[in-house]
């Protein structure tokens, strides 16, 4: 029980650092598009 | 055959003859009298030969006062009123009312390119919104998952109980039953 727990946890920490990326890069994209698009 | 008088100098002529034999003038001619001096005058002529009045202006009387003035004129001598002013309002035929027609709610089918794109810069800015909370939701969740597996590591080597209680607590995970 105490293996499955400290597992999932090291688990999550990962998945959701990487889905926080993600997600940033995500805005970050669109927003540089959206300053391209206005700037021209 | 009859005597007419001459409309320029007065004198009898015959009505048949063309010109007057006392001043040579036309009887043919149509004639206007000056409204200055009263000289008759050849109608065609446009302005008088004795005193230079023009004698085709048409007169209009003040709305005001009565006075008669050109009709080019901008006010009345007279009193000063603007003629501008006094013109009656031209009315007009009433023109068929549209039928109602619902205000629109939604984009209409011939918007412009421009419409298009101010509404594709609104959903992009919706978008990168979301995926802004989003990221803060994961980065929050990271956080907690991290927080909770240090405390883990903590509480099996160094931290007291109590504190790890209150992180469980936090956190919602139950290390020891």
């Amino acid at each position: 029980m105490g293996f499955s727990l400290f597992f999932i946890s090291i688990v999550k920490i990962p998945v959701l650092i990487g889905l926080f990326v993600l997600f940033r890069k995500k805005a970050k994209k669109l927003s540089d598009e959206l300053e391209q698009s206005t700037g021209e | 055959m009859a005597l007419i008088n001459c409309p320029v100098c007065g004198k009898q002529v015959s009505d048949r003859g063309t010109d007057c034999i006392h001043c040579g003038s036309s009887l043919i001619v149509k004639f206007a009298e000056c409204p200055e001096c009263g000289n008759r005058q050849a109608e065609e002529n446009e302005r008088c030969e004795i005193c230079g009045c023009p004698l085709n202006v048409k007169y209009v009387s003040c709305p005001e006062c009565g006075n008669e003035m050109p009709e080019d004129a901008i006010r009345c001598e007279n009193c000063g009123c603007p003629i501008e002013e006094c013109v009656p309002i031209q009315v007009t035929e009433a023109t068929p009312q549209a039928p109602w027609q619902p205000e629109m709610t939604y984009m209409p089918a011939e918007a412009t390119a421009d419409d298009a794109t101010v509404i594709d810069k609104q959903a992009v800015r919706k978008k990168i919104k979301k995926y802004r909370i989003l990221s803060d939701i994961c980065l929050c969740l990271g956080s907690a998952a991290l927080m909770d597996l240090v405390m883990r590591l903590l509480y099996n080597s160094y931290l007291p109980f109590g504190i790890v209680r209150i992180f469980e607590l936090l956190f919602g995970v139950i290390i020891y039953n």
